[in-house]
C-alpha cells in the first residue's frame, strides 16, 4: 500500500468527525447554553484541531519515513529495476512490510485499527519540498516592494486621492490637469507618487549596474555598457527628482 | 632654513611622522570629533534665532515633570499623583510614563550641579536631544564597523548627524522621549548584532540593559521585541542557527524581559499582551531547535533521526498553537492594541478610532515626506540592500531585516520616518563606503600596473598584454575620477538639503510663531505665552481651565492651573465630554461646564493673523470625537453638503455652537484685511455668517494681542429669589 494514502484516509476519518461535530454543535446551540456552550465549543474545537496536526504530522511523517526507507534501502546493483518493481507490488500485494521499523505510535495504531480490514486506494501523491529561494530573487522582490512603499500606496489606500488632479482655467473654462498636489508636504495624488518612486529604484538601480560594471570577470563591452547605464540611470533620476520637489515645494532651498 | 636643516629639527620631525596605522587612526578619530560637534550644532537653529525654550505640546509635561523630580527626588517623583490635570479623575503620573528621559536629564543635571556649574533644568533639558543625537553618531560609527568595515561606519556617522528624518524630533527644545529613544535603540541593535557575531555572554548582558533603556524611554520598545524575534526566525529558516546565536537571544529574552518589568507603566505586558508572544515563542522555538541538536549529536543516525525531527517539530508547533489559542480564547493574553493594530491594518483607525486617526503625525506618507527627509539616501538605500545581500552575513541579514520593516512602518505613519532613519543611513552608508572603494581601487590600479610594467621589462607577451591594459585603464582612470567627483558633489547636494531643512521647516518651536511682515521683516506672535502667563498671575490658583486636549500640557506647565483633559488622551469618554461641550449650544455647554467645575474656557483662534491650526479647523475632529460617545452629536448637522463652512452659508447648527461663539466673539467688529468687510477670517478666507454674537453664561476674561488666544470666564448661576 502506499503510505501517502495516510494522508488521504486520515482527512475522510476527520471528515466523519466534523460532520459529528456540526451536528453536536447545532445541538448545543440549540438548547440555548451559550456561555458554557461556547466555552465547550472553544475547548473541542482546540482538542480536536490538536489531534488532527497530530494524526496528519505524524502519519504524514510515518509515510514520509516509508518513502524514504524504501530509498534507503541499499538496491544491488545487478537488479535495479526488480527492485523497483518489487516496492511496486509490494505495495499493491501485501500493505505492510511485516518487519517496519517505524517507530511512530500513531502509524502503528492505524495499521491495525482501520487498515488492517480497509484497503486505501493508490494514490500518487507527493509532499512538495521547500527551497529556499536564491538572495537575488529575494532582492528584485524587495526593490518591487521598497517601489511601492516609497510611492506612498499606504497613503493612496487610505486616503484615496485622484489619480491626477484637474483645475479649471479661469477665462477659457477648460480644464487642465494637475499632475503634482500643491500646498502641503505630506499629500500626494496617485501617479504623482508611482513616478517618483520609479525614479528612487532607477537611481538605486544605476548604482547596482555601476557596480557590476566594476566586476573584473566580464567582456569589456558589457562592462561599458553597465557603466554608461549605470552614470545615465543615476544622472537621470538625480535630475528628476530634483525637478519634482522643485515643482511641488515652490520655496525649495530659498 | 638652516635651523630646519638642523639634525635636531629633522629628528624632530621624524619622529612627528606617523607610520600609516597611527595616521588612519588620527584621520578617524578627528572625523568623528568633528561629526560629534556637527550633529551638535545643527540641531541649535532655534536656539539662536529665539531663546533657548522648550517647543511643541509634550515636551511640557516632560518638562514640568523634570522639574519636580529635581525638586522633590525619585521617591516622591515614583509615587506622585497629579491632581492638576483630567480633572476631577486626576492621573497617576508615576504608574503611566516612560522614565527614562526625565530620569537622564535630572542625572545629568546633577552632574552638572556637582561640578559646580550652576544652570537652569530648563538649558538641561533643551540640550539633552542635541546631546544624544552626537552620541547616537558615535553608536552609528560603531555599528557600522560592526556591519561592513569603519570606512562604512564613518559614512554612517557623518550621514546620520545631519539627517533630516532624525533632526526633526531631536532638535534643541524639543525635550521628547524620541531624542533619547533612538540612541536607546540604535545601542541595543548594535549590542545584540555584536552579541550574536561574538558569542559573548557580556555583550548579551549588555543588549538586556540597552533593551532596559529603550523600555524606560518609549512606548516604541515594541519595534525591538517584535524585530528580533522576527530576525532570529529568518536565521533559522536560512539555517544559520548556531551556538552564538542561542546564547545571544536568550540571555538578551530572560535578562531583558525580566528588567522590563521593572516599569511600571509596562508591568507583566512582556508575559500577557500579544505583541510581545512572538519573542515567547520563539524563544521556546530556539529550545527546541537546541534539543534537536543534542539529539542528533547522540543518535548519530540520519533517518531516525528524521523522524523523530518530523515528530517533534509538529508537537512542538501543535503545543504552542493550542497554548496561544487557549490564552488568547481565556483573555489571559490581551489582543494587539488599536495604536499597534492600526500599524498592521492602516485603516482600522480610521473606522474605528477618530482619535488616533486625528493627529496630524499619525497620516500615511507621501512620497515628499520620503524625499525631505532623506534625499539621496532614497537611491542609496536600494543599492545599499544589493550590497548586503552581496554579502550576506548574520549582521546584515540583521539591517536588512531592520531597513525593510522600518521603511514599511514609515510608509505607514510619518512619525515613524524617526524610526527608519538609523537603518536608511547605515544601508546608505554601505552602498556609499562600497562603491567609492570600487571606484578608488579603478583609480589607483593604475599607478601599480604601470610600476609593474616600468619594473619587470618583460617579454613580448606581457608587454602586449599590458599595453592592452594600458590603453584601455587612462579612459577608466579618468571615468572612476569623474565618477568620484560626482559621488561628492551628491554627497554635497545632500549636506546642503539637509542644512536648508533644518533650518526652514524642523526648528521651529511652535508655540511661538513667526511670519513674514508686509516689508519682509520678521513678525513674531508670542502669544501663547502671553496668555498662559496672563492665567497664571490673574486667575484664583485653583481655577480649572476646558480648552481643547492639544494645549493641556502647556496650560499645566506654564500656566500652573488645572485642566480638564490634556494631550495624555488616555480617557476617551473624558475627551468626547469637552468635544461635546464645544459643539453644544451655550446653554446645553453651561451644564456640562458646570458639572465639571469650570471656570475658565481656553480656545485658539487664526482668524485674524491666518494661523491655520486653530480650533475652528479642529472642530470636526471635536464633533466626531464626541459623536462617538455621544450619539446626540452629528457630524452632518455641522455640514451643508458635506462642505464644512463658516459664512453666511454655513449650518445653524454650526453658527450657534460655542466654538463658534467662543472664536468669533466681537470679530464682526474687526477688519483684519485692507480691502475685505470686517469679520473676514484669515484663516479660512470667508466673511463669517453670525456677526452679532451675545454671550450669555460667559464672559469675555482675556485675547492676546493678536486674538490667538481667547479666554472667557464661566459666570457663576444666578441668585435664585
Amino acid at each position: 500500500m502506499v503510505p501517502s494514502t495516510h494522508i488521504a484516509t486520515a482527512a475522510l476519518w476527520n471528515g466523519g468527525v466534523l460532520q459529528w461535530l456540526c451536528n453536536d454543535f447545532g445541538v448545543v446551540f440549540a438548547t440555548g447554553g451559550s456561555g458554557a456552550g461556547v466555552k465547550v465549543v472553544i475547548v473541542v474545537a482546540v482538542v480536536w484541531c490538536g489531534m488532527v496536526v497530530v494524526v496528519v504530522g505524524c502519519g504524514g511523517g510515518g509515510g514520509l519515513a516509508m518513502i524514504h526507507r524504501q530509498r534507503f534501502i541499499p538496491v544491488s546493483p545487478k537488479m535495479p529495476a526488480k527492485s523497483d518493481t518489487h516496492a511496486g507490488a509490494g505495495g499493491g500485494a501485501a500493505p505492510f512490510d511485516p518487519s517496519s521499523d517505524s517507530i511512530d505510535p500513531i502509524f502503528h495504531i492505524l495499521k491495525v485499527l482501520p487498515f488492517s480490514f480497509l484497503r486505501p486506494p493508490r494514490l500518487r501523491l507527493k509532499l512538495p519540498t521547500f527551497t529556499l529561494p536564491s538572495a537575488m530573487t529575494v532582492y528584485s522582490l524587495i526593490l518591487l516592494t521598497y517601489f511601492m512603499v516609497v510611492s506612498g500606496i499606504v497613503y493612496d489606500v487610505i486616503v484615496e486621492p485622484p489619480g491626477i488632479g484637474s483645475t479649471q482655467d479661469r477665462f477659457t473654462g477648460a480644464v487642465r490637469p494637475v499632475v503634482f498636489l500643491p500646498g502641503r508636504v505630506n499629500g500626494q495624488y496617485i501617479i504623482e507618487g508611482l513616478s517618483s518612486g520609479f525614479m528612487f529604484v532607477l537611481g538605486g538601480v544605476g548604482i547596482v549596474l555601476l557596480d557590476l560594471a566594476l566586476d573584473k570577470n566580464r567582456a569589456k563591452s558589457v562592462k561599458v555598457s553597465y557603466a554608461s547605464a549605470g552614470i545615465a540611470s543615476v544622472a537621470i533620476s538625480y535630475v528628476m527628482s530634483m525637478l519634482f520637489v522643485r515643482i511641488k515645494i515652490p520655496g525649495y532651498l530659498h | 632654513m638652516d635651523l630646519l636643516k638642523s639634525p635636531g629639527m629633522s629628528s624632530l620631525f621624524k619622529s612627528l611622522k606617523l607610520k600609516t596605522k597611527q595616521q588612519e587612526l588620527l584621520i578617524r578619530v578627528t572625523i568623528l570629533c568633528l561629526v560629534y560637534v556637527l550633529a551638535f550644532i545643527t540641531r541649535l537653529f532655534s536656539v539662536l534665532r529665539y531663546e533657548s525654550m522648550i517647543h511643541e505640546f509634550d515636551p511640557y509635561f516632560n518638562y514640568r515633570v523634570t522639574q519636580f523630580l529635581t525638586q522633590k527626588g525619585f521617591y516622591e517623583f515614583w509615587n506622585w499623583f497629579d491632581s492638576e490635570s483630567w480633572y476631577p479623575l486626576g492621573r497617576i503620573v508615576g504608574g503611566t510614563l516612560y522614565p527614562g528621559l526625565m530620569v537622564t536629564a535630572n542625572l545629568i543635571y546633577q552632574t552638572i550641579r556637582f561640578l559646580r556649574f550652576a544652570i537652569h533644568i530648563r538649558e538641561v533639558c533643551v540640550l539633552t536631544a542635541p546631546f544624544f543625537a552626537s552620541n547616537t553618531t558615535l553608536v552609528a560609527y560603531f555599528f557600522g564597523k560592526e556591519l561592513w568595515d569603519s570606512g562604512a561606519g564613518l559614512v554612517a556617522a557623518v550621514l546620520i548627524a545631519i539627517c533630516p528624518g532624525y533632526i526633526s524630533r531631536s532638535v534643541a527644545g524639543s525635550y521628547d522621549n524620541e531624542g533619547v529613544a533612538i540612541f536607546a535603540l540604535l545601542l541595543t541593535f548594535y549590542l545584540f548584532v555584536k552579541a550574536v557575531n561574538t558569542g559573548s555572554l557580556a555583550f548579551a548582558l549588555a543588549t538586556a540593559f540597552g533593551y532596559f533603556y529603550m523600555v524606560s524611554a518609549w512606548g516604541g520598545y515594541v519595534f525591538i521585541i517584535n524585530l528580533i524575534p522576527l530576525y532570529v526566525m529568518v536565521l533559522l529558516i536560512t539555517g544559520r542557527y548556531s551556538m552564538r546565536l542561542y546564547v545571544a537571544y536568550n540571555c538578551t529574552y530572560i535578562l531583558g524581559m525580566l528588567l522590563a518589568m521593572q516599569i511600571r507603566f509596562v508591568g507583566f505586558q512582556h508575559v500577557q499582551s500579544g505583541e510581545h508572544m512572538a519573542a515567547m515563542g520563539v524563544f521556546f522555538l530556539m529550545q527546541v531547535f537546541y534539543f534537536l541538536d543534542w539529539v542528533k549529536h547522540l543518535l548519530n543516525d540520519p533517518k531516525l533521526f528524521h523522524t523523530f525531527l518530523r515528530i517533534t517539530v509538529t508537537c512542538a508547533v501543535g503545543l504552542g498553537a493550542i497554548a496561544l489559542g487557549v490564552g488568547t480564547a481565556s483573555g489571559y493574553i490581551s489582543p494587539w492594541t488599536g495604536r499597534f493594530y492600526s500599524l498592521l491594518d492602516p485603516t482600522y483607525a480610521k473606522d474605528h478610532i477618530p482619535i488616533i486617526a486625528s493627529v496630524s503625525e499619525h497620516q500615511p506618507t507621501a512620497w515628499s515626506s520620503f524625499m525631505f527627509d532623506f534625499h539621496i539616501l532614497l537611491f542609496l538605500f536600494p543599492a545599499g540592500l544589493y550590497f548586503c545581500f552581496k554579502r550576506l552575513s548574520d549582521a546584515t541579514i540583521f539591517i536588512v531585516m531592520y531597513g525593510l520593516t522600518s521603511m514599511y512602518f514609515a510608509g505607514v505613519m510619518v512619525r515613524l520616518i524617526l524610526v527608519a532613519t538609523p537603518a536608511v543611513c547605515l544601508i546608505s552608508a554601505i552602498a556609499v563606503s562600497a562603491t567609492i572603494k570600487n571606484l578608488t581601487l579603478v583609480v589607483r590600479a593604475k599607478s601599480k600596473a604601470s610600476h609593474s610594467a616600468s619594473g619587470k621589462g618583460t617579454t613580448s607577451s606581457k608587454a602586449s598584454s599590458k599595453g592592452s591594459l594600458d590603453q584601455s585603464l587612462p579612459f577608466q582612470r579618468n571615468g572612476a575620477i569623474a565618477l568620484l567627483l560626482g559621488a561628492f558633489y551628491l554627497l554635497s547636494r545632500y549636506a546642503i538639503h539637509c542644512t536648508w531643512v533644518t533650518s526652514e521647516a524642523y526648528s521651529s518651536p511652535s508655540i511661538v510663531l513667526a511670519a513674514r511682515g508686509a516689508h519682509g521683516n520678521r513678525v513674531i506672535f508670542d502669544d501663547y505665552r502671553e496668555a498662559y502667563f496672563w492665567l497664571r498671575q490673574n486667575t484664583p490658583p485653583d481655577a480649572k481651565v476646558m480648552s481643547w486636549w492639544d494645549y493641556g500640557y502647556q496650560i499645566t506647565a506654564m500656566g500652573n492651573r488645572t485642566v480638564i483633559v490634556d494631550n495624555n488622551t488616555w480617557n476617551n469618554t473624558h475627551i468626547a465630554t469637552v468635544g461635546r461641550a464645544m459643539s453644544s449650544y451655550e446653554d446645553e455647554a453651561y451644564d456640562i461646564m458646570r458639572s465639571l467645575d469650570v471656570d475658565y474656557v481656553l480656545v485658539v483662534f487664526g482668524g485674524v493673523t491666518g494661523y491655520s491650526s486653530d480650533d475652528i479647523n479642529k472642530f470636526l475632529w471635536m464633533v466626531r470625537i464626541g459623536g462617538g460617545v455621544f450619539p446626540v452629536i452629528k457630524e452632518p448637522d455641522y455640514l451643508v453638503n458635506g462642505e464644512y463652512r463658516v459664512d453666511k452659508g454655513a449650518a445653524p447648527k454650526m453658527l450657534n455652537c460655542l466654538m463658534y461663539k467662543l472664536s468669533y466673539y466681537r470679530f464682526g467688529e474687526l477688519t483684519t484685511e485692507y480691502g475685505k468687510p470686517p469679520g473676514y477670517d484669515r484663516a479660512r478666507g470667508v466673511e463669517i455668517g453670525n456677526k452679532d454674537i451675545k454671550l450669555e453664561y460667559l464672559e469675555e476674561a482675556f485675547t492676546t494681542s493678536n486674538w490667538i488666544v481667547r479666554i472667557y470666564k464661566v459666570k457663576p448661576p444666578n441668585n435664585r429669589w
